[in-house]
């Protein structure tokens, strides 16, 4: 069930949420989008490629309580130190293998 | 001509509501619509692999299309050409469509002279041009550390749109 596509719904929402926390909040409310338009009251799609959309992708932040978080786990409450083995360290290792072998 | 010939994958993030074509990012996005029998898609920077995959379906089926602004999928905008053409300008400046078009063997520039020939608005390009080279792609600040000036787009793009006025122009005459 937890899959990949499980794990970038949970994402989406995740950002989703921030988003649209951000756009509510404030009393400036004009935002310039990626496609250069000035928007009066922007809403979650104007925000779709900005640096906030990227920056909000990540489940972790400098505070303590989410800096060693495991991401959208049953065991997410159980924080472990993320200076082992997991996965983004093992993707650099593939990326590394399959450039060396010119797949990619 | 129907738009679900150009859902073009089962993932269920492409759908056709009402008169659009939407892609769904976060939320649903409009891509495309079709209007007096010609396709106009919207060069749309947020979603830049869907834009290039959607030119590459349009181009297979042979038809006439053109691009416009995403503003236009807003029903309040009035229609106004130099929207577009702005619009045109500006999201060739972006890398995303500056090189992915290049890859997949579309012409930007030349599409964009047709739809100015189909509007009768060349004389409203001038003005779009002069404003989005200086306030976009020659937009640079000065490092005092390395005493060199930074420029936010890449060298390849400055170079093409310094000499793309008179591209327009040939393409015009072509």
């Amino acid at each position: 069930m937890r899959n990949r596509a499980w794990r970038r719904y949970k994402e989406d929402l995740k950002v989703i949420h921030r988003i649209a926390r951000m756009s509510r909040g404030g009393w400036w409310r004009r935002h310039r989008d990626v496609n250069n338009i000035l928007i009066q009251e922007p809403m979650i799609k104007d925000f779709i490629g900005t640096s906030f959309n990227f920056m909000y992708k990540t489940y972790t932040t400098d505070r303590s309580d989410s800096k060693y978080k495991c991401k959208y786990s049953p065991n997410k409450n159980r924080n472990y130190y993320r200076d082992g083995d997991n996965r983004e360290k093992q993707r650099v290792v593939f990326l590394k293998i399959l450039k060396q072998n010119g797949l990619r | 001509m129907d738009l679900d010939n150009l859902i073009l994958d089962n993932t269920g993030n492409w759908s056709v509501k009402g008169n659009f074509l939407m892609y769904k990012k976060l939320q649903n996005i409009p891509m495309c619509f079709i209007e007096d029998d010609i396709y106009y898609l919207f060069l749309d920077v947020r979603l830049p692999n869907q834009v290039l995959k959607l030119t590459k379906a349009v181009m297979k089926l042979g038809v006439e299309f053109y691009f416009t602004t995403p503003e236009y999928s807003n029903p309040k905008v009035e229609i106004d050409d130099n929207l577009v053409i702005s619009h045109y300008l500006f999201a060739y400046s972006r890398p995303q469509f500056f090189y992915g078009f290049d890859k997949i063997g579309f012409d930007l520039i030349r599409n964009f002279t047709h739809w100015m020939e189909k509007e009768k608005c060349f004389h409203l390009l001038k003005e779009n041009y002069d404003s989005i080279l200086k306030k976009v792609v020659n937009r640079n600040w000065y490092d005092y550390y390395s005493n060199t000036h930074i420029y936010d787009c890449e060298l390849d793009i400055r170079e093409e749109f310094s000499v793309m006025y008179r591209d327009i122009q040939i393409n015009r005459i072509i």
